[in-house]
């Protein structure tokens, strides 16, 4: 054996996009001769391993043109690959190993989205929103139709830590969920994993979305804007210093409450009231990022998310004043708003042995406000001159710091080695209510309540390692151990994890896994709606970290270069998973708001099925899942395990992109799903403590019939009813055009395409109906979101 | 309630329409709703209605055609029917420790069924009855309970109360004052951590120490499990006086399980909802194949006289101070 094909040299290197400058995360790079390869991480660095002196590394990316590079290499050597984009979907040709990624990967139940194609499908209200792409594919599906939660193997939707460039997102609704904070313009990139969870990650029970926002082209400016039904965007980017430093800006905002402003205008007026009253609702958000390269080596990164959503009602009016006996100018206000701040500044710096170092420091917010001012304030007791000013307001947040570093590094042949430590501080707000009355003579008088701030750390630590055994054997073993300090209470949580593959041929790969996590975070959230007045609160010393535990196996078949066929099966217990006590208020201004936690147990099991087509003029996937999700507390339906509410027997989604024409494509989705789970009102009966006592009971008073008082309105098992199949069709068509400047698109489509009247919830009313004056009982289903046609129009330069 | 304001207008928006599926209901089986307090040393009387469905108008409907068979440790009796919903055997006398069950069926309903104990009696001792200048009583009891058993309990002091009723006359228009004897709970002060609940069947409430009132005081055995535990209860004589009838009557009384149940979800049932999105109280019903409750229960009552201090001039002085 030659000595020399023992020679390994190292090379590393970051790759990009040749047009933007923008890393490429997940990027293959493959050295063709010793047939050994590996992937961008998501900084786009690699580092591969090279035995011989020769070598030819093919460089290859989804939607790109891939790259082959000879090279003669006499040392370690670090290079930056640009791949150039393939413009022209009908050419593009990805190339076998681009699509092998996934499918040679250690790593099983992860999906990397592609955010191109997802601008291409059909959109509720003309918005691109990445959250909702991933409802289409298995083991994930969506909460309250039409809204961007996503619930992942059985899990609730607070079991998903979604982080934006690393910084966890605590709330990604906007507007009761219709919309996700996720602005596509700025997206770059997004891999949700769903079980075999890699060390690195840790915090919530079932899965992690990791997305990336763009770094800004550090070559040239470009931009692009778009104006939907409902909202218009703006994201521009280009280079401060050229090939040096870099900016990206986007923003967005709803503009419903200024198109009805003067709607509701003419309508005080024409009721010629006096009360002039005015409801709105609005959400913006802004991104920005700075990029500023010191060195091929050496990068810093500094990006901020900011958004708000706001409703709120104005009511100006003349009222009248008992002390004085005149009329005054009154002015009353209410609303809510809720919004996330994150940001994080990173140095991701290459040391020498090819050592990458992330270093990070981030900060991430979410609140909640219900807020009511009123000039004057008159109280139930009637109004005096003082004439005071009420200020009111109720809120909830939650407030994260985090310092972190972890390494990637390879320091043996095939040993892909991730390690890192982190250190977060929390700051809980469960709920405070704040009211402020302002007196002209006596000044402000305050009063604060609710409960006790509560204030956590957690350090955590882990290491990863990627390695093969021969070249069917590929497996990522970590472990990650974190200890989160609360309330003089210490939770130590070690998570084994490990996620293999074995080649049974060229085209079929068995995978498997098994990881466990914990989630010291708790959402407190109500069964019904997914409401921004959900609060985040931690692990105290009477509510105990959620637990889980998850093992997957499946197979994947590469029937031809772009096409993918996988089978998962899986199964996943919890422990101390929380939920609102029966009967508990929303609202948690409660000191002892503990004692409205239930913790139980929960249980997902299932199978899925996910066929995918990449390339070519149609592409498009197919995602089957089979499973089942129960819940089960003490206290709870006596105890019984219950349904989870969104426990979907069957979920399948066919979602499918045609380029018809070079500047035309057509998108179709359609979704089948077992329906939601709700808890019915379904028999009624009269107090038995009252019937049971010929006297009436012991207060004496016999059962009054028409006192509701006295009638028990039973519920049926909890989640014990399953409301009708839900399904729908969406279909839009864009229209691309290269025009002088950029390109530009029109898009048009109709969400839910046959009016499909899915079930939202089920109610009975008793009363007297049209036609009749005898009292009747009558059941009524609500369907939401009909036939929605949207149009959209967007253009990139 | 603001919030469900304005996600109703929200969802009002996006909502398309409510379709009425009430016909998809009218089968809806009805069920049997079982009513009764079985006390020992008593016949037990049943009541049986029957419950409203989904799409069905809110009424009360009594079943008087039923079969209602109980089981007595062994033994069966049939209970027959005795108007408005009950059914009596007047033969059967129920003792503590039988062990019972009840099987409904006929009307058309599907089968319910039933099956309890009948608790032992509490054990009541050391009863002290004292009377201070100002006729502030004290009434001191003991309740020995037994060790490793789950006991449930409830308090309370009935006895007439003299109470002023108007009757508004129609024809003269005027209010007609007059006097009536009720017999009833009185509200008594009892100030003591092992109460948990307070009330009656219309409305129960967590116990206050800071206001200890009450007329119904419901407790476990948990904080006094194989203990002796003294119970401390008072009140003024002028509160509770009767001129006719000078006895009232401590009423200890061991319950079951069952009833605890009922109060600890009832407690957080709210028939007023202010927020319609609230997570959905389960009532408890142990009544397999229906809904209801069977409760049973052993009472102990002691009667104390209060002669002696209902004929004392002063008393008298003070509760008619007119009279001079």
């Amino acid at each position: 054996m030659a000595f020399s094909s023992w020679a390994q040299y190292r090379v590393n290197g970051t790759i990009f996009d040749s047009s933007t400058g923008e890393h490429l995360v997940a990027a293959t790079v493959y050295d063709t001769l010793g047939q050994s390869g590996t992937v961008s991480n998501e900084y786009g660095f690699f580092t591969l391993k090279i035995r011989d002196k020769r070598v030819v590394l093919n460089c290859s990316y989804v939607g790109y043109r891939s790259l082959d590079l000879p090279l003669e290499l006499d040392s370690d050597t670090s290079m930056n690959l640009y791949l150039k984009p393939s413009l022209e979907l009908e050419e593009v040709t990805v190339s076998a190993r681009s699509g092998d990624r996934e499918f040679l990967s250690s790593q099983m139940s992860a999906h990397s989205i592609n955010h191109m194609e997802a601008h291409r499908m059909p959109l509720l209200f003309g918005e691109t929103d990445l959250i909702k792409s991933l409802q289409y594919l298995p083991g994930i599906s969506s909460g309250v139709e039409g809204t961007s939660g996503i619930l992942v193997r059985g899990g609730g939707s607070d079991q998903n830590l979604i982080l934006l460039d690393g910084v966890p997102v605590y709330n990604v609704n906007h507007l009761f969920g219709l919309f996700s904070v996720f602005n596509g313009d700025a997206v770059n990139s997004a891999t949700i994993y769903k079980g075999g969870f890699p060390a690195r990650y840790s915090g919530r029970l079932s899965s992690v979305l990791d997305v990336r926002l763009k770094e800004g082209n550090m070559q040239e400016f470009h931009g692009s804007a778009s104006v939907g039904l409902i909202a218009a965007k703006l994201m521009l980017e280009g280079p401060i210093i050229k090939d040096k430093t870099s900016f990206l800006i986007s923003a967005r905002r709803t503009y419903a409450d200024i198109l009805s402003y003067p709607v509701q205008y003419m309508i005080n007026k024409s009721n010629g009231q006096a009360a002039k009253n005015y409801y709105g609702y609005f959400f913006h958000d802004i991104n920005a990022k700075i990029n500023h390269k010191f060195s091929d080596r050496s990068r810093l990164y500094l990006s901020t998310y900011a958004g708000k959503d706001e409703f709120y009602n104005k009511d100006n009016s003349e009222i009248y004043d008992m002390s004085t006996g005149q009329s005054v100018d009154s002015h009353y206000q209410y609303g809510f708003s809720w919004g996330n701040w994150t940001s994080s500044l990173r140095w991701n710096h290459i040391w020498s042995g090819s050592v990458f170092s992330n270093l990070t420091v981030s900060y991430s917010t979410f609140k909640h406000t219900e807020y009511e001012e009123s000039q004057p304030y008159y109280s139930m007791s009637g109004s005096d001159s003082t004439t005071p000013v009420l200020e009111d307001e109720y809120y909830s947040r939650v407030k994260d710091l985090a310092l972190g570093l972890d390494l990637n590094m390879k320091p043996f042949k095939g040993h892909d080695i991730r390690t890192g430590i982190k250190g977060n501080l929390y700051n809980f707000e469960p709920g405070t209510s704040l009211d402020e009355y302002y007196f002209p003579e006596q000044g402000v008088i305050s009063q604060r309540s609710g409960a006790d701030t509560v204030r956590a750390s957690q350090w955590t630590a882990f290491l990863e390692d990627d390695f093969g055994i021969g070249k069917r054997f590929r497996a990522n073993l970590g472990f990650n151990a974190s200890l989160f300090l609360v309330e003089g209470r210490q939770y130590f949580n070690p998570e084994p994890r490990i996620s293999a593959r074995y080649l049974l041929s060229d085209r079929l790969v068995m995978k498997a896994s098994y990881s466990h996590m914990s989630q010291n975070l708790h959402l407190l959230t109500n069964a019904m709606v997914g409401l921004p007045t959900d609060s985040w609160v931690p692990s105290t010393s009477t509510l105990p970290p959620e637990t889980s535990r998850q093992a997957a196996i499946g197979l994947n078949y590469k029937f031809r270069p772009g096409i993918r066929f996988s089978l998962e099966g899986f199964y996943k217990d919890m422990d101390n998973v929380v939920e609102y006590a029966e009967g508990a208020e929303l609202q948690m201004n409660d000191e002892n708001w503990e004692d409205k936690v239930l913790t139980g147990s929960g249980e997902a099991y299932g199978l899925e099925f996910y066929a995918v087509k990449e390339t070519g003029k149609l592409t498009g996937s197919l995602a089957y899942t089979l499973s089942k999700t129960t819940r089960q507390f003490d206290e709870i339906n006596n105890g019984e395990p219950f349904p989870y509410k969104y426990d979907r027997r069957h979920d399948l989604s066919i979602t499918a992109n045609w380029q018809m024409k070079k500047h035309i494509s057509l998108g179709a989705v359609w979704v089948l799903a077992s329906g939601t789970n709700v808890t019915v009102q379904d028999h009624s009966y009269y107090n038995p403590l009252l019937l049971g006592d010929p006297n009436g009971g012991s207060g004496g008073v016999p059962v009054n019939l028409q006192s509701e008082q006295d009638l028990i309105r039973n519920f049926s098992e909890r989640n014990g009813y399953e409301l009708p199949m839900y399904h729908r069709l969406d279909l839009g068509i864009n229209f691309e055009k290269e025009k002088k400047r950029g390109n530009r698109t029109w898009s048009f489509g109709v969400y839910n395409i046959y009016s499909r009247k899915n079930v939202f919830y089920v109610y009975n009313y008793q009363g007297t109906f049209e036609g009749s004056e005898v009292e009747e009982k009558r059941v009524y289903q609500v369907t939401m979101l009909p036939f929605l046609p949207y149009a959209r129009y967007s253009f990139r330069f | 309630m603001k919030r469900l304001i304005y996600i109703t207008v929200v969802l009002s928006a996006l909502c398309s329409c409510e379709v009425d599926v009430s016909d998809e209901f009218r089968d809806q089986q009805n069920l049997f709703v079982v009513s009764g307090e079985v006390v020992a040393g008593e016949a037990p009387r049943i009541n049986l209605s029957r419950t409203i469905t989904m799409a069905e108008v809110d009424t009360l409907l009594y079943l008087n055609e039923a079969q209602l068979e109980m089981g007595k440790n062994d033994h069966s009796f049939v209970l027959d029917p005795i108007g408005e919903g009950f059914y009596l055997n007047e033969d059967l006398i129920l003792e503590p420790g039988d062990v019972l069950s009840l099987e409904c069926s006929g009307e058309g309903l599907p089968d319910a069924s039933i099956s309890t104990r009948i608790p032992e009696y509490p054990l009541v001792t050391d009863i002290q009855f004292q009377v201070d200048d100002a006729f502030n009583f004290t009434l001191e009891l003991s309740i020995e309970d037994p060790a490793s058993v789950l006991d449930y309990y409830t308090f309370y002091i009935m006895g007439w109360s003299r109470e002023i009723v108007h009757n508004y006359n129609f024809d003269t228009d005027e209010f007609l004052i007059d006097t009536s004897n009720i017999f009833r709970a009185y509200n008594i002060w009892i100030s003591d951590p092992v109460i948990e609940y307070t009330g009656g069947p219309r409305q129960f409430n967590f116990y206050d120490l800071s206001d200890p009132w009450g007329q119904y005081f419901h407790f476990s055995d948990k904080q006094i499990d194989g203990t002796k535990h003294s119970l401390t209860v008072r009140n003024n004589l002028a509160r509770i006086y009767n001129d006719s009838i000078p006895e009232i009557y401590v009423h200890v009384v061991k319950k079951d399980q069952h009833y605890f149940s009922f109060i600890e979800s009832y407690i957080q049932y709210d028939p007023f909802p202010a927020q319609d999105f609230l997570q959905a109280v389960q009532v408890y019903s142990n009544i397999d194949g229906g809904f209801g409750l069977l409760t049973t229960e052993s009472r102990v009552i002691d009667t104390i006289d209060l002669s002696e201090w209902y004929s004392d001039p002063e008393f008298l002085e003070h509760m008619n101070p007119a009279a001079d």
